[in-house]
Formats: C-alpha cells, sequence, structure tokens
C-alpha cells in the first residue's frame, strides 16, 4: 500500500493469503486519455485553457508512446483485478485529432491488445470537429471509435465562444464536419452533440438549429462555475433561476415532440431518476466517481471539470509510471471522495428533491477554503428544473395510468 | 398540465419521486406510443437486463 493511503483503506486490507473482494470496490469504469494537450480552437469559456489549473502548459503536446503502452498495461491491469468486463476509454485533449490518425491508430491498438479477452474496449472521442474528415472517420470505423462533437448552436449561437484564435467562427468547419458524420455511411459512429448553454442565445433556437444535424443525442453542459467563481448569470444566493428557465424552455419543447427527435441526456437522465432509475449524467443523481483522466506525460488526474475549481484540488501528484490505477483512486479527487449521502451539504440531505439532483456536478459545490461540501451553485435553478419535469411527468404517468386501467375495471 | 403537491421530506438518492403505481410497465408502455416518457419507461425495463453497463456520461460529453 502506498504511503498516502488512508487508515480506513488500512482497515480493509484483506488477510493474508486471502484474495481481495473487489466485486463492490471502486474501479475506473471511464478513462479519459488525452492524447493531444493543445487545441486548433480557443474557445473563451473553455474549461481546460481558461481555468484554475494552468498545468498543461507544462505538458508534452502528445501522448508518447510508451506512456500508452504504460496506460495500456495499468489499464490491463487494472481491469483483470476487478474482473471489469467493459470499460470506456474517452480520446480527448485539446482537440484529440491534432494527435493524427496515425497515432491515434497506434494508440487504440495499443490499448486492446493489453486488455484481457473478457473485457470489452469502447473506445470514443470528443472532438470539435475542425478535422473530421474521411480518414478520421475511417479510424472511426476501423476501430468502433463513438464520436462527440462540440457545437453551441446556430451559427451566431456557436461563434460567440467557438472560436479560432484570430476571431474567426468555427461554425462553418464544424457544419460541414457534422453533415459528413451525419451521412448514412457514417453515422453509425455518431454518438452526439455537446452544447454548452448560454443565456445570450434563445433556448429553442438553439434546440431548433441542433436537430438540423440530426443527432442520435445532446448534451446540454451548464457552464463551469461555483461558489466562489459563478457562472455567467448566476448570482449565488439569488433566488432567480435563468439556467432553470432556459432549460425548461427546451425541455418544453423536446418533451412535447412525437415522435421523439433525439435524445437529451440531461432531461432523460432526469426523468428516469424520478422513477427510480439510474443518471446517465455525472450532473444529476450523485454519480459514483468512476471516471479517471490520463494528461499527456501520464500524469493521473480525477474527472476533468475539478481543473474548475483551483490546480491543487485536481493534482493528485501521481502518474502511470509509478502507480495503479488502484492506488490513484484512493486519492480525494478521484473515488476518495466522500460519496452519498456524505458527500452532500446538510441542506441538501434535506432537500425533497435529492432524490433526483444529488447535489449537482460535484465540481459545481466547490467554495474556496471551504471544499465541496455545498449545494450546488446552481441549486435554485436545479430545483426548480426538477419540480417542473416531476409535474410534467406525473401528469403524464396519472394519464396512462387511467388509460390502462380505467375506472371500475 | 397538472400540478402535484409533493410532501416536504427529504429523500435519498436514488428514490423515486413520480411512483410508477401498480399498472404494469407493459400497459403504461403500450398507452405511451412514440414519446420521450416511453423512451425513458423503456430504458427503464432494459436497466435491469445483465451484462449492461452504466452509461454515465464522462465529463457530460456525447457518449
Amino acid at each position: 500500500m502506498s504511503a498516502d493511503a488512508p487508515p480506513s483503506a488500512a482497515r480493509r486490507r484483506p488477510a493474508a493469503g486471502v484474495p481481495p473482494d473487489t466485486s463492490t470496490a471502486p474501479r475506473v469504469r471511464q478513462l479519459v486519455l488525452k492524447v493531444h494537450s493543445r487545441c486548433n480552437l480557443a474557445c473563451d469559456y473553455c474549461y481546460v485553457y481558461r481555468h484554475a489549473d494552468q498545468d498543461w502548459r507544462d505538458r508534452p503536446r502528445v501522448m508518447a508512446p510508451g506512456t500508452v503502452a504504460r496506460v495500456a498495461d495499468r489499464l490491463a491491469a487494472h481491469v483483470a483485478r476487478h474482473g471489469t468486463d467493459r470499460v470506456r476509454v474517452v480520446l480527448h485533449g485539446g482537440e484529440p485529432l491534432l494527435a493524427g490518425v496515425a497515432l491515434l491508430d497506434r494508440t487504440v491498438r495499443t490499448l486492446g491488445a493489453a486488455l484481457p479477452a473478457t473485457t470489452t474496449l469502447d473506445v470514443a472521442m470528443q472532438t470539435n470537429g475542425l478535422l473530421l474528415d474521411e480518414a478520421a472517420l475511417a479510424l472511426c470505423h476501423t476501430h468502433g471509435i463513438d464520436v462527440g462533437v462540440s457545437v453551441d448552436g446556430d451559427r451566431t449561437a456557436n461563434d460567440r465562444h467557438r472560436r479560432h484564435a484570430d476571431g474567426r467562427g468555427s461554425f462553418t468547419e464544424v457544419a460541414a464536419a457534422l453533415r459528413l458524420l451525419a451521412r448514412p455511411e457514417h453515422r453509425a459512429r455518431y454518438a452526439g452533440l455537446l452544447c454548452t448553454v448560454d443565456l445570450a442565445n434563445d433556448p429553442v433556437a438553439v434546440y431548433r438549429s441542433l436537430l438540423e444535424f440530426d443527432p442520435p443525442r445532446l448534451d446540454l453542459l451548464l457552464p463551469h462555475g461555483n461558489w466562489s467563481a459563478p457562472p455567467p448569470g448566476r448570482r449565488p444566493g439569488d433566488p432567480a433561476t435563468p439556467y432553470a428557465d432556459w432549460l425548461i424552455a427546451v425541455f418544453d419543447t423536446w418533451y412535447r415532440e412525437t415522435p421523439r427527435r433525439t435524445g437529451i441526456r440531461l432531461f432523460e437522465s432526469l426523468i428516469a431518476l424520478l422513477l427510480g432509475g439510474r443518471s446517465g449524467t455525472q450532473a444529476l443523481g450523485g454519480a459514483e466517481p468512476d471516471i479517471m483522466t490520463i494528461e499527456t506525460d501520464g500524469t493521473i488526474e480525477g474527472t476533468d471539470t475539478l481543473k474548475t475549481t483551483t490546480a491543487s484540488a485536481m493534482r493528485t501528484g501521481l502518474d502511470v509510471f509509478r502507480h495503479s490505477f488502484d492506488e490513484a483512486l484512493r486519492h480525494p479527487s478521484l473515488a476518495g471522495r466522500p460519496t452519498g449521502p456524505a458527500a452532500l451539504a446538510p441542506a441538501c440531505r434535506a432537500c425533497p428533491v435529492v432524490g433526483a439532483c444529488g447535489g449537482g456536478l460535484y465540481a459545481h459545490r466547490f467554495r474556496d477554503g471551504a471544499g465541496f461540501a455545498h449545494p450546488s451553485v446552481y441549486c435554485a435553478d436545479l430545483f426548480r428544473l426538477i419540480q417542473h419535469v416531476r409535474s410534467v411527468v406525473a401528469a403524464d404517468l396519472d394519464a396512462l395510468r387511467r388509460q390502462a386501467a380505467p375506472a371500475g375495471r | 398540465m397538472a400540478e402535484h403537491a409533493q410532501p416536504p421530506t427529504p429523500a435519498t438518492a436514488g428514490t423515486a419521486l413520480v411512483q410508477l403505481g401498480d399498472v404494469p410497465l407493459a400497459d403504461l408502455l403500450a398507452g405511451a406510443g412514440d414519446t420521450v416518457l416511453a423512451h425513458v419507461l423503456g430504458a427503464l425495463v432494459a436497466e435491469g437486463e445483465p451484462g449492461r453497463p452504466g452509461d454515465v456520461s464522462a465529463f457530460e460529453s456525447s457518449f
């Protein structure tokens, strides 16, 4: 056991000769691999380059083959130890396609070759789309890489933030990439769109413009922020709910469209949680931290969104050359942080919608000098959104029940 | 849209805030057509299938 292991870990150590019971132990289910640390856009809201953690400046641009090999070995040992039958690797950056098709091909082959035959490797990539061409898509077909693309709506909405370093907008390029990705021959690799909410954009217009790209799924991302660095338009303690108002406008439009046009992860997760199911997003439901990030130099970090808090909150001091994934998981930025009710502020534990909210995204609870034991900086918005969705779903379920079981039957 | 008053009692994470009731889920699904709600209800049924991974998004990306 490493010297930094907490006392609770020592108490869990099994007796000599007894195989450890890893059935419920924390494990990595998603590995975010920073294959390239730079980007060909200069979005002014980017959490990688514009927030507290600026360590990217000191890291190599590309993940070297030796680092990839070490990651593969560590991942293989981890999944073998836990009997993991499926693990997801997300090719990320910076912009992952800056690494080039050949390097990405070698990276995925290295990972696949290292894993036990009993473990399925799902590979995904989050890209800005600028370099998404036929060659890149051929690679995605070869390895079954699912592609998510970031775009914020129509030209006006997208180019408000998603611009080149010289100020040019990126909409023309990303729209061309999305038309290519949506073609029948490539559609199997189309995972969806990631859109960051901006209150300056009309919510329904944004939704309609994203639908034009025919996405199988949309992710609506609240801008990152916390109690010490609030998101745009969100004043801590203010009862106004601008983000809930924005999201509800999209929800009401999306929810009433029949047949369903696309999935919106935030809303579908919320409905599922309201009905006792699971969340598909870390933003709701108090999901367990099962995501690990590997930087281009092999540094191991927790979930990427912690970069929006303070640099020190994210740093583990661990790397794939010296530390196993199980050692790294004990760190407070990974599975070593409080989870479940213990992770929540007293106000959250007493809240009637905590079953769906779960405290919101962990990074959004942060207050400088006081940690994460707070409600989300979006608390008022989340409460209003959840109440609204609950009322809509409850009314529709009542109608379905009456339809299925007429009175007197 | 009907408003459903909820008691101001806390609920732990994972507790359903809207009850499906005692009507079989298959009957609810049959009446839900091709709506968003039908899709989520179908996914709830599928969650029980063995071997299906929990599909929690990393860092809110599009997977």
